[in-house]
């Protein structure tokens, strides 16, 4: 290569860095600067997430987004409207699954963030950004920037009435998540008040609509603002309730409300009349004489047996986690008005709720005595237990399970409802499908085991969400019955 | 006569007072496999401080019984690490459950029972002289607020039993290990200090609202269950 072509190329080259350079000087507008630095080196600081981090001092980024005023503005409008590639976002999922390499990436999370806590810091001058915010919030922008913007407008920024268009639109927004951000938004609007009762029904039911969805967040968010503003909203919601249930007249939420807000109207539309029975009583489950003597109906269970816990499942479909575990108790030996009787071991399934973040609303689990739990017991040589004597054809309807936030539910699996006149010959235990019987004086150790697998094609009657998972019970080991 | 007759009613009144020493015991909460595997706070949590006593079991009109206990477990740890920093450690309130269990020989219906904070489940904490423990509301607080905010519907199933979360699990904010931090609202909250070695009493009494609409097939529980006291220290830091 002669030197006139090196010369050239090295010409070639500056021109090509110095107009890459001038692009990025002029795609950022030129920042507020303090004490040297410019706003945005110091607007990491105000991210929780940063807190912590040494060389980082909040205080003094608080200092210098209250100097920049007004001033700040574009530099914050182009953090809210950040967005991260796809690439990117990989990259930083792969780092996270590793603790090797201690490396921080600036996601668009965290320039949400920044700008967030900035506008809050701003106070009352934050509200010269509402006109630009309310035209943002219409902006085609990705899920997250809008989050980002409606946060903003509604918690950052005085709210007025003026936003009200703009979030009514935004809770229709086709990402749930930015639903919910909006529902929230219009919860704190009316906390404000800023537009009188007229715009205080207008939020009520553009809030009460969102009931019409049944999705657990709006839900969740209607009440919130309900119970934190309930007797501002009043009696103005109402017609928008009783229009709705004219239309879903199953709809839970829309009856909880209605209850809630106007209990005379409620009582005039619902009933709270019981359903007929369906599962008949049998003599076996008759209240017990009451000789203290054994476990009965009625009666607590004595323990015999509590399997491990299994491992935790969260579902693809649904952000909740369970586990559970099988327990088995001691058979029924009591006496009622029918005589003598002897029951089957009572075998119960424990849910326990496992979501690391905080839900507030129960899980619910459909369960069949049929076929709601398939079960297996075998001897420590993995021999399949004998068979047991012939299933009832009576047993108790299908039932909703709610697993409560962060609590647990046991529930009865085996067949319930079988006690037999004579002593049987050993300990039977039925679930599901089938009967095995443990003959009398057996020593063997037996293991049950199972597999919970909820069905999920029944829409549960009160909207909780239905967990749609599978979940292995480890064996639950069973001693030697006594005689 | 008179200086007798006033004994008498002394001591009728500190035995009042007192509040009788229950629930099960540390080495038997260890030995029982249900309890010794039991976890709350999405495992943070992962012993039993104490377990009450059940209540009676209360019938109500139609024939369905349930009864009642309370159980106590240690304040559940959190730790936050951020890149380039040491990591932080933070203690939350003592996860507090209230376990129900249908003791109905009815077996046609499980229970409806409706739960909500501040609404229901009514607590108090005593000293071992019958005294009531000041509230205790200077807490440092770090970390976002949590909803305090929480009520539902629940359903004791046939012959089962649910334990439901009574605190309000306002998350890691204490900064200190030790001594035990109890809340059940904004108002109610204790904190007995590590190295604490008093006991103290906690009971409570649990009658669920019954006006909300029930949820279908479920029969709504009607009544109110009398919670025995518990006997609580703080564990050894």
């Amino acid at each position: 290569m002669n030197s006139r072509r090196l010369i050239l190329l090295s010409v070639l080259l500056c021109g090509v860095v110095g107009v890459i350079a001038i692009l990025l000087c002029n795609s950022h507008p030129v920042e507020p600067v303090h004490e040297g630095k410019s706003l945005s080196a110091w607007l990491p600081a105000l991210d929780y997430a940063n807190r912590g981090m040494p060389g980082v001092s909040p205080r003094d980024a608080s200092r210098a987004v209250r100097a920049a005023g007004t001033n700040a503005f574009p530099t914050l409008f182009r953090l809210l409207r950040a967005t991260d590639s796809p690439l990117k976002l990989k990259l930083v999922a792969l780092l996270k699954k590793q603790n090797r390499i201690n490396l921080r990436i600036t996601t668009a999370q965290n320039l949400h963030r920044e700008a967030e806590a900035a506008f809050q810091l701003l106070g009352p001058q934050a509200s010269a950004a509402l006109p630009e915010l309310i035209n943002m919030c219409d902006e085609n922008l990705p899920a997250d920037s809008k989050k980002a913007v409606i946060s903003v407008l509604a918690f950052s920024v005085h709210p007025t009435m003026a936003a009200l268009p703009a979030l009514q639109r935004a809770a229709t927004n086709a990402d749930i998540s930015v639903r919910y951000t909006a529902t929230n938004a219009l919860s704190n609007l009316r906390t404000f008040n800023q537009g009188g009762p007229g715009s205080m029904n207008q939020i009520s039911g553009s809030m009460l609509e969102n009931l019409r969805t049944k999705h657990m967040q709006n839900v969740v968010d209607t009440f919130f603002d309900f119970f934190a503003n309930g007797s501002m909203g009043g009696i103005g919601m109402v017609p928008t309730l009783l229009t709705i249930l004219k239309e879903q007249p199953d709809n839970y939420w829309i009856k909880f409300m209605l209850e809630q807000i106007d209990p005379e109207t409620a009582a005039k539309v619902l009933t709270n009349a019981e359903e007929t029975a369906v599962f008949k009583l049998s003599p076996a489950t008759d209240p017990p004489e009451d000789d203290g003597s054994s476990p009965a109906p009625g009666r607590p269970l004595r323990l015999l047996a509590v399997g491990d816990w299994s491992a935790t499942v969260e579902p693809a479909s649904l952000s909740r986690v369970l586990r559970g575990r099988l327990l088995v108790y001691e058979p029924a030996h009591y006496t009622n008005r029918s005589g003598e009787w002897w029951g089957n071991l009572p075998v119960e399934l424990e849910l326990q709720e496992q979501t690391a973040v905080l839900w507030i609303l129960p899980i619910s689990a459909y369960f069949d005595y049929k076929t709601g739990l398939d079960c297996e017991l075998r001897d420590a040589q993995g021999n399949r237990a004998p068979a047991g004597p012939a299933l009832s054809r009576s047993v108790p309807s299908q039932t909703w399970i709610t697993v409560p936030f962060d609590g647990t539910v046991r529930f009865r699996v085996d067949r319930l409802n079988v006690a037999w006149h004579a002593k049987p010959d050993g300990a039977i235990i039925q679930v599901g499908t089938n009967s095995w019987r443990i003959p009398a004086g057996d020593t063997n150790t037996w293991f049950l085991s199972g597999t919970f697998r909820p069905e999920t094609k029944h829409p549960n009657p009160i909207d909780y969400e239905v967990w749609p998972g599978t979940i292995e019970l480890p064996p639950v080991k069973i001693p030697p019955l006594k005689p | 006569m008179k200086s007798a007759i006033l004994c008498l009613w002394c001591a009728c009144v500190c035995l009042s007072c007192r509040p009788v020493p229950s629930g099960v015991s540390r080495s038997a909460i260890t030995n029982d496999p249900e309890l010794n595997t039991s976890s709350a706070d999405m495992g943070r949590s992962t012993n039993v401080i104490v377990v009450g006593d059940w209540s009676k079991p209360v019938k109500d009109a139609d024939g369905y019984v349930l009864r009642g206990r309370l159980i106590l477990y240690d304040m559940p740890h959190y730790t936050n690490q951020f890149p380039g920093a040491a990591t932080t450690e933070y203690w939350g309130n003592a996860p507090l459950f209230l376990e129900l269990q249908n003791l109905s020989p009815r077996m046609d219906k499980s229970l409806g029972v409706y739960f909500a904070l501040g609404d229901g489940l009514e607590c108090e904490l005593l000293d071992s002289r019958g005294g009531h423990v000041t509230n205790s509301l200077f807490v440092f607080f770090s970390g976002s607020l949590r909803p305090w905010f929480r009520s539902y519907w629940i359903t004791v199933p046939l012959d089962g039993s649910v334990r439901l979360r009574a605190d309000p699990q306002t998350g890691g904010h204490s900064p200190k290990a030790g001594g035990l931090e109890i809340e059940l609202s904004q108002s109610q909250r204790w904190i007995i200090p590590a190295g604490d070695t008093s006991a103290y009493y906690l009971s409570g009494n649990f009658s669920p609202p019954t006006n909300h609409p029930a949820p279908p097939g479920s029969h709504v529980w009607r009544g109110k269950l009398i919670l025995p006291p518990m006997r609580i220290t703080a564990p050894n830091p």
